[in-house]
């Protein structure tokens, strides 16, 4: 944590909001995408996110710098989307057209968009739906390894801090996700 | 040697480089001779360079900003919030220290019963009080008073004229020093639908010789909630401008701060800078200058950062 970070979150600490924005402003894309990633979802995303910061901002005076800002906040995160997923399991009743639309609307793709080749993103869209609907499948603690690993990179050292488990255990959940996406990637193997 | 079984895990922390120098050799080296594991390693190849085809999006700069917008209206919401609740909190031990510290323990529970039968009796007490004024004689008291018509105050003679609706309607007629007729003037200001109603009963309060405590609450109350910006500041004009009062500076120092905070006319939120500079804490001025640093006024900037300049020069 350099010192600048740390001066921040001691002025958060004291009830200033000014220092929190800034501070949070580091994280809060990553953090969106996360939870993006977890709720499959734009709407949800944008009510989780929101409640991420409110926890994270009542909850900031108890943050003793015993771990990395980044691990705290991410446990938030990922706790509140869980939490989220047990509390709805149905979605809000909009179709998957609607949702791509949403996300269409408010999201973009990462990278240059010369680079992007529009044939190539057209066919991949089957693919993405299908390793979505797979991520869907995944159970909580599944889901959160293999996104925090696989599209975040966060070693697994970290996310064992981050899910506050041992480094085995996020291995087996790593290793039964990706098993399952296998599983639903399989009629592509043959392509 | 692993049976092959153990190396399926093996093969996905390869492709995740979350494999130990030595495990990767022994990965190898077993693929160089079990066919099976190769072609579980081939499987899995494919499959994790289908999962790095999925479409990395963000979010746009715009979506962004309207979710740090929004959360920072709801961080001001709660900063408020928990104001309020350590307010409450600082006057509960107060009351608790007052309790703890005057009586002994085994009297406690007497005492606790005391002050219920004493409250008891103040409520039955106060219910009864009214508005007094009389007219034509009659006693009058808020429970017959229905609304306030008309309100007339004349400064140079410090008379208060009242029309009201009672059972019938009566005009009451009074100083404003009298205690009768700032209770309605208070009423007047509280539930006056009608704002120059409202804003001449600030007006007369304002010239009062000696202001009761429930016309100072009241005054603070329409500096917090009066829709119309006028009465909100000339309630916080009038309030700047008594001594501090010890029985609602807790109440009125609140009322400030969230001024400070939420009030939309930057003149109000002025006197609220001014009412809270003068109460001398030192925590209040961190506060003051904390908010004003970030008002969208820069009179209200400048003049923050005045004051602490000021502050810093006499520390010097």
């Amino acid at each position: 944590m350099d010192r600048n970070e740390e001066l921040l979150i001691k002025r958060a600490q004291r009830g200033n909001i000014e220092a929190f924005e800034e501070l949070i402003q580091q994280y809060d894309a990553r953090i969106m995408k996360v939870t993006y990633d977890m709720l499959n979802n734009v709407e949800d995303a944008r009510d989780v996110y929101q409640d991420i910061f409110i926890k994270v901002y009542r909850a900031i005076s108890k943050f003793r710098f015993q771990s990395e800002f980044y691990t705290w906040l991410f446990r938030i995160a990922i706790n509140t989307c869980i939490n989220y997923r047990k509390k709805r399991t149905k979605n809000r009743g909009v179709s998957l057209d609607e949702l791509q639309e949403k996300q269409r609307e408010h999201w973009e793709l990462t990278g240059n968009p010369e680079e992007i080749d529009p044939e190539k993103h057209v066919l991949n869209e089957e693919l993405n739906e299908t390793i979505n609907q797979g991520i869907r499948k995944l159970s909580n603690q599944q889901r959160a390894v293999f996104v925090l690993r696989h599209y975040h990179g966060y070693k697994l050292r970290q996310i064992a801090e981050i899910l506050e488990c041992s480094e085995g255990t996020v291995k087996n959940y790593l290793f039964r996700a990706t098993k399952k996406m296998q599983e639903m990637l399989s009629s592509y193997h043959k392509i | 040697m692993k049976k092959c079984k153990n190396y399926s895990k093996w093969i996905w922390l390869n492709f995740y480089d979350e494999l130990k120098e030595d495990q990767a050799r022994e990965l190898q080296e077993h693929l160089n001779t079990c066919a099976n594991c190769l072609l579980e390693f081939q499987d899995a190849e494919k499959t994790f360079n289908l999962l790095n085809q999925k479409i990395d999006m963000q979010p746009t700069e715009k979506e962004l900003q309207d979710n740090r917008s929004e959360l920072h209206e709801r961080l001001m919401l709660a900063k408020r919030a928990r104001l309020r609740k350590e307010g409450l909190k600082k006057l509960w031990l107060r009351m608790r220290d007052i309790v703890s510290l005057e009586f002994a323990p085994r009297y406690r529970f007497a005492t606790a019963v005391a002050l219920l039968i004493l409250g008891i009796l103040m409520g039955r007490y106060f219910s009864n009080i009214g508005i007094t004024a009389s007219p034509n004689g009659k006693t009058l008291t808020d429970k017959n008073v229905a609304a306030v018509d008309y309100l007339k105050y004349n400064p140079s003679t410090g008379k208060v004229s009242v029309q009201l609706k009672v059972l019938d309607e009566a005009l009451i007629e009074g100083n404003v020093d009298d205690p009768h007729i700032q209770t309605l003037l208070v009423q007047s200001l509280m539930t006056s639908e009608m704002p120059n109603i409202r804003l001449r009963s600030v007006d007369a309060l304002a010239t009062a010789d000696r202001l009761m405590q429930p016309a100072q609450t009241a005054l603070i109350s329409a500096l917090e909630r009066d829709e119309n910006p006028g009465i909100r500041l000339k309630a916080a004009k009038i309030l700047n401008s008594l001594p501090v009062n010890e029985q609602v500076r807790d109440l009125l120092i609140n009322t400030m701060i969230k001024v400070l905070e939420s009030e939309p006319n930057s003149a109000v939120r002025n006197e609220a800078i001014d009412g809270l500079s003068r109460m001398g804490e030192e925590g209040l001025r961190a506060l003051i200058f904390e908010a004003a640093h970030l008002d969208s006024n820069e009179y209200l900037q400048y003049k923050t950062s005045k004051i602490n300049r000021t502050k810093l020069e006499r520390l010097k």
